[in-house]
């Protein structure tokens, strides 16, 4: 398994090649979430990687509304490809113009959502030459990933350390809550880019890092993502890239970092922990139940119907009477016919209409299609319960 | 005027789709018991489901069913059956966001399908993307302007969806897993619990310092848009709010029914009826309004910069079970209300009619000085009233 990680200058270079780094990703200001180069220093950069042995990939990762796209366009065109060894995207209109407009290898962004092989397989069968890798979600369990990867035909990246993005916005939330001058002072020195730290107090997580640049505004979880003491189980599963995002590293805590992943040593790996900025945590690699709240909170009423459905009790006045609401527009209810009631938790009671009426009091002989009755009181009853013929 | 587009209102139970049908929907989308993001609305049982079908068809109208969660391949297992189903009982598409339900639809019926804004298209050339994979409607993500919706039609060439009302996503749809790490529940699969509502201290890396819902939009209201949306070309314009209750189901869609009534016949929306679905609009549970993305990017304007607060000007008393012409109206009651009060009804065409509960009877003919939600009452006769109209109640504020 290989370490790939981020290039923000040439200084860099000489340090990623001594632990053993040979491809980066290098992100413009203009086309990704968290760029900060300008394209000459793109170009630049891309030309020095290039020459240090060193694969460089262009991250153009940000999403585009219609004009948004159309200026990206122009950004990208004066980014010199010579030096590029892939394009790495998610908005899919961002994939679909380079495939037609490039013949640069892709590396397909699915880390929001895309959590089935039928769903992965549509992306790769867009282009299966091109698209040579695919970045998965940080929610794949370890167990989930045991039975997908075998599947995927593609090579494979997930992120082994780093923040964790919650939220991506393209409206600017942190400079709106400022005056002017406090935003001038913010944002001194920095070409739109402003960072903080939230807290709310009806959540149990403190300081959530924010960042606000020109491409909107990000939340990040207060616990950074690290799965590098899982490396031989991640190269066992098929994982061939493992990304470390050093954006938010300072070189100290990279240092231990590659060291980590030329030897994992415990002591190592005690010294990350203590070196970085957050609490690190596993995600959802050992499990993911997050979706155990959603099953639960399902509404499970199968209530399968069949022609002898009739219609669901409206209201329930004790001792007195049922209201009706009649749904099924070929049978007809009569007097004397027996129901059975299903109430929407379960309980079946049966009844024999002895009285049919309609809301004005007067006795009907049938009654069908979407008429409202009232018929006579059985206990036990509640509103909504399923009202059948009771035939076999 | 031509071009006027579908209206496409939410129907989050049976009940909901009647009255958006009544009220002027061209189309309802609803979810089923499974595969849809609305965990907490009323999601159709398979009866529901047909009976919802039919009614709409009776009236011209369509039903679209939501499948839009990113599913796990064990749910896409329980797919194909569900899609037979919605084939068979004729449903007129489904709205999806994930290609491998997609593929699973494409390969399983012949229902159309719409691409659900959680998969966030926003721009022409990913609405050409999606059309290669068979997705006959895109609906667009809430940062689209009007003009470029028009542009990603004209040029996708492919049906396009824009929302035009109701409480929005502070993040691109589908981008925002804040539920998924801090309650545990996946806010791609129905689990949002709304932390983007939430009042949060700010602390500045250049030492300022705030407390406010930072994070929080304003609801989407785009009536006087509608000129525009017609000049765009778009095919369906969307009201957000299955989770809504059926008074937002029937007065928002009556309001833009109604406008775009006005503007297919008159070719404009005159000032006073303006005013007039202005002042409806403020009777429905909403925070502030904003017309968000549809002219221009959406600004610091935009930000709901107030806590969450559940004040209203009107709620439903009950919904018109069944009547007597002359005689009286039968009420399903919603929410009590006491007899003498006043109230009013919502009829599918006109103005709302207000009027006083002078007598509330029980079915057997008993008084109730005061009705509970649930039970079925005899209020006065109004003229004009229609089985299924919402009746209203002005609350004291
Ligand atoms: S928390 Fe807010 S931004 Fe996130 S999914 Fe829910 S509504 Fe959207």
């Amino acid at each position: 398994m290989k370490g790939i990680t981020y290039l923000t200058n040439a200084t860099e270079l000489k340090f990623l090649k001594e632990n053993l780094i040979d491809q980066v990703i290098i992100e413009p200001i203009s086309l990704s979430r968290l760029g900060k180069l300008s394209i000459d220093e793109v170009n630049a950069l891309a030309k020095d990687a290039s020459e240090n042995g060193i694969k460089t990939y262009l991250e153009w990762d940000i999403l585009m509304v219609e004009d948004n796209f159309i200026s990206s366009l122009e950004e990208f065109k004066k980014i010199d490809l010579t030096y590029i060894s892939a394009l790495r995207v998610q908005d899919p209109g961002a994939l679909l113009w380079c495939l037609e407009n490039t013949d640069l290898d892709i590396h397909l962004n699915l880390e929001t959502g895309n959590h089935n092989l039928r769903g992965i397989n549509s992306w790769l069968d867009t282009n299966r030459s091109r698209i040579t890798r695919i970045i998965l979600s940080i929610e794949w369990s370890q167990q989930q990933l045991k039975d997908l990867l075998p599947k995927v035909d593609c090579e494979v990246e997930f992120l082994g350390m780093g923040r964790i993005l919650l939220f991506y916005t393209p409206r600017y939330l942190l400079k709106s809550g400022l005056s002017e001058s406090e935003a001038a002072l913010e944002m001194k020195d920095t070409n739109h880019w402003i960072e903080a730290s939230g807290q709310s107090e009806e959540s149990p997580h403190k300081g959530f890092p924010l960042l606000e640049n020109k491409h909107g505004t990000f939340m990040f979880l207060p616990s950074d993502h690290c799965l590098l003491d899982h490396h031989k189980e991640l190269t066992d599963l098929g994982i061939k890239h493992l990304r470390i995002d050093n954006r938010f590293m300072d070189e100290s805590l990279e240092r231990v970092v590659y060291q980590f992943l030329k030897s994992p040593l415990e002591e190592s790996f005690d010294r990350i922990k203590e070196l970085s900025p957050q609490r690190l945590i596993r995600g959802f690699f050992n499990t993911n139940k997050s979706d155990v709240l959603f099953k639960k909170l399902k509404n499970h009423r199968i209530q399968r119907i069949d022609e002898n459905y009739l219609g669901q009790i409206l209201e329930v006045n004790k001792k007195n009477y049922l209201a009706l609401k009649l749904k099924n527009p070929v049978r007809h209810l009569t007097c004397g016919a027996k129901l059975r009631l299903i109430t929407p938790d379960g309980k079946e009671k049966k009844l024999e209409v002895q009285r049919l009426q309609d809301c004005q009091g007067t006795d009907l002989e049938t009654a069908t299609g979407e008429d409202l009755v009232f018929i006579n009181h059985v206990g036990g009853i509640s509103v909504k319960a399923a009202v059948y013929f009771d035939e076999i | 005027m031509k071009n006027i587009p579908e209206l496409l209102s939410p129907a989050g139970s049976l009940d909901k789709l009647k009255i958006a049908i009544l009220y002027g929907a061209d189309a309802v989308y609803c979810g089923g018991q499974k595969f849809g993001l609305r965990t907490a609305s009323d999601n159709f049982t398979e009866a529901e489901l047909r009976e919802g079908v039919l009614f709409a068809h009776e009236r011209n109208s369509k039903v679209y069913v939501v499948l839009n969660g990113f599913l796990h391949d064990e749910d896409l297992e329980e797919l194909p059956s569900f899609l037979r189903l919605l084939e068979e009982i004729k449903v007129d598409a489904v709205i999806v966001s994930d290609l491998g339900v997609i593929e699973t639809v494409k390969n399983n019926c012949n229902v159309p399908v719409h691409l659900s804004t959680q998969a966030s298209c926003l721009n022409t050339e990913s609405a050409r993307f999606w059309k290669s994979k068979g997705v006959e409607r895109v609906v667009l993500g809430r940062e689209v302007t009007l003009k470029e919706a028009k542009k990603i039609k004209e040029e996708a060439d492919i049906e396009v969806e824009v929302f035009v009302h109701g409480s929005m996503c502070m993040a691109y749809s589908g981008n925002c897993t804040i539920s998924n790490y801090t309650q545990g529940r996946d806010s791609n699969r129905g689990g949002c619990a709304h932390s983007c509502r939430f009042e949060y201290s700010i602390d500045y890396k250049g030492g300022a310092q705030t407390k406010s819902t930072f994070m929080s939009s304003k609801d989407l209201e785009g009536v006087a848009l509608l000129p525009e949306f017609v000049h765009s070309g778009v095919d369906s314009i969307k009201v957000e709010g299955r989770m809504k209750g059926p008074h937002y189901a029937g007065t928002i869609t009556k309001i833009y029914a109604d406008a775009l009534k006005e503007l297919s016949l008159e070719g404009e929306i005159s000032k006073e009826s303006l005013a007039y679905y202005d002042s409806e609009l403020m009777k429905v549970t909403h925070r502030d309004y904003s017309s968000a993305s549809l002219g221009a990017p959406a600004g610091a304007d935009s930000i709901y910069n107030e806590r969450e607060h559940d004040e209203k000007e009107y709620e439903v008393s009950g919904v018109v079970a069944d009547l007597v012409e002359g005689e009286f109206i039968l009420l399903e009651v919603r929410h009590a209300f006491y007899v003498g009060d006043e109230l009013e009804l919502l009829p599918f065409k006109g103005k709302s009619q207000p009027f006083r509960a002078s007598s509330v009877l029980n079915f057997i003919g008993e008084v109730r000085e005061k009705t509970k939600p649930g039970e079925l009452v005899k209020i006065p006769w109004i003229s004009g009233a229609e089985k299924l109209n919402l009746v209203r109640r002005r609350l004291a504020l």
